[in-house]
């Protein structure tokens, strides 16, 4: 018997190349999709390297807030709300006093005399505190400009609205309870960064 | 350049001798269309009113902020005036220190980074 090796070849040649180009392709392909996997796994460690850095970074920027910023100037705002407290109150009681006895133009030099008192320590608390908290990267300087705005609002209406009434209807006390909400809102607003980035 | 002068004393409030609140300011602002003011070439003269007591940073912003945004600080400064000569002598000092603080927040607000950085900078 005559072995054709050509008939042979013939029949098996388009398999053994299709098998080899299959198994070139596979191999291939295996090869791709583990570069591929590498090259996932390095940027997922990339991605995880560069997260670990940020928090770090804000984990260090908070903790300059709170322990540079913050802490050692607890004692700047209490000082602004005590002197706030006290001058509120004395202002409010001088109005309670004078009213009824004193000419417009004298209201006008009272008023005008309690305005620019405290304008001074409203204006000192900015420059002294509020600037420096309000340029931190994660400080909302809106907010506190707005917080600031709207305490002097509610100063100057007690101040002017009060002049020219009753005695009665000059409450000192809840002017104060008024201040102290204004205290409580600015704390609120000052730990806000430390509630929302720290981890 | 055409001159409009503006009293204010109809938007200050019934009974009232100040000028107090961003929301009040700003629907003067609407009320006196500003945002079209804005678009001309028209000098504008504010009028505050005898008997003024008050110009509160926060009125300020409400009716001007968005000029000065807009605008950019040297041309509101032409383009918007204050006349305070009738102004009560006691208030007087108040109500320009007022509009300093006006004019100071707003610069700090346009800044992306404001307050020391932009205090240091200016």
């Amino acid at each position: 018997m005559q072995i054709d090796f050509y008939e042979i070849l013939g029949k098996t040649l388009p398999l053994l190349i299709s098998v080899t180009i299959g198994g070139i392709i596979s191999a291939v392909v295996s090869y791709r999709m583990f570069k591929l996997t590498l090259k996932n796994d390095r940027l997922k460690v990339e991605e995880e390297r560069l997260l670990n850095q940020e928090q770090m970074r804000i984990n260090l920027s908070i903790n300059w807030y709170f322990k540079v910023l913050l802490l050692p100037n607890t004692i700047l705002i209490e000082t602004f709300f005590n002197d706030s407290k006290l001058h509120l109150q004395n202002s409010l009681s001088t109005i309670k006093e004078s009213n009824g006895e004193l000419k417009v133009k004298e209201v006008n030099s009272l008023n005008a005399k309690h305005i620019k008192e405290f304008k001074i320590l409203l204006t000192s608390f900015e420059f002294n505190f509020l600037m420096l908290v309000g340029s931190h990267e994660f400080f909302n300087a809106e907010k506190l400009l707005s917080w600031q705005n709207n305490l002097n609002d509610f100063y100057r209406n007690k101040l002017i609205g009060s002049t020219g009434f009753e005695d009665t209807q000059v409450d000192v006390d809840d002017a104060l309870k008024e201040l102290a909400r204004f205290k409580t809102a600015l704390y609120s607003e000052l730990y806000k960064p430390l509630k929302e980035n720290y981890k | 350049m055409e001159t409009n002068r503006i009293n204010l004393i109809e938007y200050r409030g019934n009974n009232s001798t100040m000028f107090t609140g961003r929301p009040q300011g700003e629907e003067v602002r609407k009320k006196l269309g500003f945002d079209m003011v804005d678009k001309n070439e028209n000098k504008i003269i504010l009028e505050i009113p005898v008997g003024t007591t008050s110009f509160n940073p926060s009125f300020f912003l409400g009716l001007l902020f968005e000029s000065i945004s807009k605008l950019g600080v040297e041309k509101f400064e032409e383009k918007y005036e204050f006349d305070l000569s009738k102004v009560d002598s006691d208030f007087k000092e108040i109500i320009e220190d007022d509009i300093e603080d006006g004019m100071r927040h707003a610069k700090n607000s346009i800044k992306p980074n404001f307050g020391l950085e932009s205090f240091f900078n200016d």
